[in-house]
């Protein structure tokens, strides 16, 4: 990949960044009253063009899902490389992936869940996995569905369909990332994985499960050592932080971890992690030749989602503006 | 001239008559707010800040739909009106005026009608897209001569519609035809897919259904009621009819347009009303008085008296005094004469002196005429530059800041033309003219002035050096960092000068001994800051070591000479060409004609944009770098510059 | 006339010719890419928004001068050459394009690389581009010693 072949694309995202939503637009929502004076505001900005799409005026989920196929499709065009697009689409393709096969192993019909932005035809695949025939399935794909299935025919325990998707999808984004040989990517990912290890970790010990359960659904790769993880199976949450004190990540974990501490919710978990990578991502407004901007660009309108429908959904349920802020994400601008 | 004087003031107001106050400050214009909540001591003594939150969220939602609107209609404004503004500058008002003017315009009507046509706009875009999507659906279908009605209506057999994969119409057509009640046909084909009908007996529905169900078949239920083709005929028509309503819409738009001016008046006024409100969040309150502090340029300080006493008669407290100078929080004004003003963009662009400095534009707005007029040197070029500023100077209506730039190049002409005709160049080598430097064979020359340039340029960078230390009071400094170094520079540029030329041997014993002196003098004092001997010894090495970064700074000169030669001969160049193309003939003067011009007006452009930046680089780097810091904040003023209409 | 002879005889016009050839053509090369570069960056920016055109432009201009100054060199180191003129002669011609053929190859393109960083300055933030186009501007110093290096070298010498 010939970083300069991105210069064209860099520009007109950085075009389109100046469209992302600011600050201050994000403050108008979370003050407006009602549901419709805010949809009345997000009309006057780039998610105008998806309201003529709006059949009834609260389901704003039509808009945002609408806007995030446009924006796919606009990078799809800016994009000289569709290898890291693709690499955003591979998130959809694995959760189509899951619904599918739920689908298939409890005999049921979840098609209204799918969301058509991956690269996968599904309903090809879906004929294939009928048919019993997965040659043509992309080989790290066809590895994940015989594992699921595998599996399934072992445990017989559905719930296992979306912890084996969850890690296979991660280490299929890891190699596809390594082959670009982006260190900004890189990092990411390997950060990215470090956060989900230590929620798996808190997470297990909130379960109950044992030690071998965990050494299972850990990630490997990671900048983090596996064994770490497992050491600290036994540690209180204070012991955990002063455990990871010193990784890489520790800017973004400690505080994680200490509002998980405080609050018990894994969703205040997450919003640090969000914020870290995204603190992270934001080294791309520094490159000029490569996909990184393109990468960000696109993490970034996802986070904008995000944050979006926090405050569409507390404006549905009548949540106070100061409960929104706390749950915002940062964002990328 | 240079950095107005500032006066720091507080004042102490009844909080009724805040708003009055602050609309009489405004039209003052030159109040530089600070904000008393960052204060540490205010904060101890808790006074609160003054919450306007929600009115500058109403502002700002007023703001944002007049920009809606003031955009949306933008879009409809025809371009010989673009042209016109150019030519007559925007519209102005005073203070009062704009602000009479705002208060009886009706935005928010004007915002729904808007805001309404832009949503028929969508409604009919959205309709056009339906319509579109819907022929799409047709039009493989356009073969099937049979009314869609009838085709449904079929009661004793089961019709079936859709699409299937092109890769199997081979195998589904196969299958098909082994059954024995269905008719099937493929009506329409497009790049991946085939269209397809087929009727059924009812027992043998099910048994059709699994065939097409097995080979990714999508049923497709037809619309309308007639045959396809009369359908897209009549869809199509209703598309001509939505781009009629369009067009209609286009017009409303336009009629709309020409309210714009009445838009942009009340922007501006709120934009006023805006920084009102931000300038209130400065303030902080007790249950009575508000307290605002900031600062005034000293010579307006009769005025901004006045004005207060008009508004708050006898019920304020002032306490103004002059702004000390090492307040680091004193804001920059810049004065200066015609000339210099133009030059002070570049100033800005480095940085502006802090309040105990000296404003460097007048210092180096000389130098950055002579050195830009050294590297166009082109009599040609000069005439074109000071015919075309000066044409624009007289003829629009410009902001100040355009004016600003123009008058920048329109001083510059001047000095290019005197170049051009030291150099005898008009249009490079276009007439012969007699030259005082022939650039051809004296370069040496040129090199030798341009860098004696240089030396004149930084030897007057450390003057001014010392110059600030002495006003100071700070005389063992100047003599150290600037009377050392005048001498070890002036008595080694005199030496080594000697060891080319022949001088007395006077000359030369002098220059070394200067040199030596200055040399010793910095090697002494260099390091007088450090605490440690060893700093001192170190600091002192590492200062006299400085001198071979003098040596660079005279190198760097030679642009001078560089640009001033690329020009001039990549002009002869352009002229040798053409010369060549008019030796054959009537294509050849044409062709030679457009040549001309163009290559000319690329090299005007080149040469143009090298001067200034190359220029901009000797003042930053060389000049800039012996004496100025900078980092001073920009005075704000009370009233930003306006966007649409000027205000007086 | 074996080789040698044509060597001794027309030696002289061959490498002057040669000369003027690389001051065309490196900086030639060098100029293009730069310019293609930054003409990338700013067709992305046109896209988006067609009305920054003027600013995009002169910022595609700025690596082109190095083609220009490779051929105003060419130009005149042609005017030197006859078919007879002596090896030396035409060796010290090959000589003095080389400063030029070289470093406006060179510069171009990393001149073209700033610039094109400079697009996204403007696509940002317009208000910033000049300090962009200095920027870019301070890559051509280089281009530029080489050709009044070039220049000189070409006049300063009479055979």
């Amino acid at each position: 990949m010939d970083r300069l072949d991105f210069t064209q694309g860099v520009v007109r995202t950085r075009v389109l960044e100046k469209k992302l939503l600011t600050f201050g637009t994000l403050e108008r929502l979370i003050d407006a009253g009602t549901m419709d004076e805010a949809m009345k505001i997000l009309k006057e900005t780039d998610y105008g063009s998806s309201f003529s799409l709006l059949t009834e005026n609260n389901d704003f989920e039509t808009i945002l899902f609408a806007e995030l196929k446009r924006s796919f499709q606009i990078m799809d065009d800016v994009s000289p490389d569709s290898s890291i697009v693709n690499l955003l689409r591979l998130k959809y393709d694995y959760h189509n992936l899951k619904v599918l096969l739920k689908e298939i192993i409890l005999d049921k019909d979840f098609s209204h869940l799918y969301l058509p932005i991956g690269t996968m035809d599904i309903k090809q695949i879906k004929t294939f996995i009928l048919n019993e025939n997965l040659q043509d399935v992309d080989p790290p794909v066809r590895a994940a569905i015989v594992e699921v299935l595998t599996d399934y025919k072992i445990t017989r325990d559905p719930q296992r369909i979306g912890i084996i998707l969850d890690r296979l999808y991660i280490y299929h984004f890891l190699k596809i990332i390594e082959a670009i040989k982006s260190p900004l990517f890189i990092e990411y990912a390997k950060a990215m994985i470090d956060f989900i290890n230590v929620r798996t970790l808190i997470r297990v010990k909130r379960q109950k499960k044992d030690r071998k359960f965990l050494e299972e659904v850990l990630l490997s790769k990671g900048n983090i050592e596996k064994e770490k993880f497992l050491h600290s199976f036994t540690d209180s949450i204070d012991q955990i932080i002063r455990n990871f004190r010193n990784e890489k990540i520790a800017k973004g974990l400690i505080p994680a971890l200490q509002s998980y501490k405080e609050t018990n919710r894994f969703e205040d978990f997450e919003k640090e992690m969000d914020n870290y990578l995204i603190k992270l991502i934001r080294e791309a407004k520094h490159i000029h030749f490569g996909p990184e901007p393109i990468f960000a660009y696109l993490l970034a309108k996802e986070t904008e989602m995000k944050n979006l429908r926090i405050i569409l959904v507390s404006k549905a349920n009548e949540i106070p503006p100061q409960m929104v802020r706390k749950r915002m994400r940062e964002s990328y601008v | 001239m240079a950095i107005v004087e500032m006066n720091k003031f507080t004042l102490f107001v009844f909080s009724e008559t805040r708003e009055d106050l602050l609309r009489e400050l405004q039209r003052f214009k030159y109040v530089h707010f600070l904000d008393l909540k960052e204060n540490e001591k205010i904060k101890e003594w808790g006074l609160t800040g003054i919450d306007v939150e929600d009115a500058l969220e109403v502002v700002d939602d007023d703001l944002h739909k007049l920009m809606f609107s003031i955009n949306e209609l933008n879009k409809y404004t025809n371009r010989q009106n673009i042209f016109q503004k150019v030519k007559n500058g925007s519209p102005s008002l005073s203070f009062e005026e704009l602000g009479k003017r705002a208060i009886t315009i009706d935005f928010l009507s004007f915002y729904k009608q808007v805001r309404k046509l832009v949503s028929q706009k969508e409604h009919i875009l959205y309709k056009q897209n339906q319509i579109k999507a819907k022929i799409e659906l047709l039009t493989p279908w356009i073969p099937l001569h049979v009314p869609v009605e009838l085709l449904y209506s079929i009661k004793t057999c089961d019709v079936i519609t859709g699409r299937i994969p092109k890769r199997f119409q081979k195998k589904v057509e196969l299958q098909l035809a082994s059954s024995q009640y269905t008719y099937f046909s493929i009506i329409g084909e497009d790049q991946d897919f085939a269209y397809l009908l087929s009727i059924s007996d009812r027992s043998e529905t099910e048994h059709i259904r699994k065939i097409l169900k097995a080979h990714e078949f999508t049923r497709i239920t037809l619309i309308g009621s007639e045959e396809p083709k009369e359908t897209i005929v009549k869809l199509k028509k209703d598309f001509q009819e939505e781009q009629k309503r369009l067009a209609d819409l286009k017009n409303q738009f336009q009629q709309l347009t020409e309210k714009l001016t009445d838009l942009e008046i009340v922007y501006e006024y709120y934009q006023l009303k805006k920084m009102r409100l931000t300038a209130t969040k400065n303030y902080v309150r007790t249950d009575y008085f508000n307290i605002i502090e900031g600062y005034i340029p000293k010579k307006l300080a009769d005025d901004f008296q006045k004005r207060i006493e008009q508004k708050c008669g006898d019920d304020y407290y002032l306490e103004m005094r002059e702004a000390g100078k090492n307040d680091p929080n004193v804001p920059i004004l810049l004065e200066n004469s015609r000339f210099a003003r133009s030059f002070e963009s570049l100033t800005a662009m480095y940085a502006l002196p802090k309040y105990g400095e000296i404003d460097p534009t007048p210092l180096f707005s000389i130098f950055y005429l002579i050195f830009f007029g050294m590297m166009v040197a082109d009599i040609g070029y000069g005439l074109i530059l000071l015919v075309g500023t000066f044409g624009a100077l007289k003829l629009l209506k410009l902001t100040q800041q355009q004016k600003n730039f123009l008058q920048f190049f329109y001083y510059l002409s001047y000095s290019t033309i005197f170049w051009g005709i030291v150099y005898g160049s008009f249009f490079g080598d276009l007439i012969p003219l007699p030259s005082l430097i022939n650039m051809e064979e004296q370069y040496n020359l040129l090199l030798v002035l341009s860098i004696a340039f240089g030396i004149m340029h930084i030897f007057f960078a450390l003057g001014v050096r010392g110059y600030l230390a002495i006003k100071n009071g700070r005389l063992l400094d100047a003599i150290f960092d600037a009377g050392f170094w005048f001498l070890a520079l002036g008595g080694g540029i005199a030496f080594v000068a000697s060891l080319f030329l022949s001088v007395p041997p006077s000359i030369e014993k002098t220059g070394l001994v200067m040199m030596v002196i200055g040399m010793i003098g910095i090697l002494f004092t260099g390091g007088r800051n450090s605490k440690s001997i060893g700093g001192k010894i170190g600091g002192g090495l590492y200062t006299l070591y400085g001198i071979s970064g003098y040596v660079g700074d005279f190198v760097s000169y030679s642009r001078l000479m560089a640009l001033g030669l690329s020009s001039a001969f990549i002009a002869s160049a352009i002229n040798m060409m053409v010369g060549m193309l008019f030796k054959m003939g009537i294509i050849g003067i044409i062709f030679g004609l457009i040549v001309f011009v163009v290559g000319q007006a690329f090299n005007i452009f080149l040469s143009l944009l090298g001067s200034y930046v190359h220029t901009i680089r000797l003042t930053y780097v060389e000049f800039f770098g012996k004496f100025y810091e900078g980092g001073g904040k920009a005075f704000q003023t009370f009233r930003s510059d306006s966007k649409y209409i000027h205000i007086k | 006339m074996n080789f040698a002879e044509i060597f001794v005889n027309f030696g002289g016009v061959v490498f002057g010719g040669l000369g003027v050839a690389l001051a065309v053509i490196m900086p030639g090369i060098g100029s293009a890419r730069g310019v293609g570069l930054v003409g990338e960056a700013t067709s992305g920016l046109m896209i988006e928004e067609p009305e920054k055109f003027g600013k995009s432009l002169l910022l595609e201009l700025l690596p082109g001068t190095q083609g220009l100054y490779g051929f105003v060199i060419a130009l005149l180191a042609m005017g030197q050459l006859y078919s007879t003129m002596e090896i030396a002669h035409g060796l010290f011609i090959l000589m003095a394009c080389l400063p030029i053929a070289f470093v406006g190859w060179k510069s171009a393109i990393f001149q073209g690389k700033v610039a094109a960083a400079g697009v996204s300055i403007l696509a940002k933030n317009e208000q910033q581009t000049t300090k962009g186009i200095i920027f870019s501007v301070m890559v051509e110093t280089y281009a530029l010693l080489a050709f009044v290096l070039s220049l000189i070298l070409l006049n300063s010498v009479t055979f």
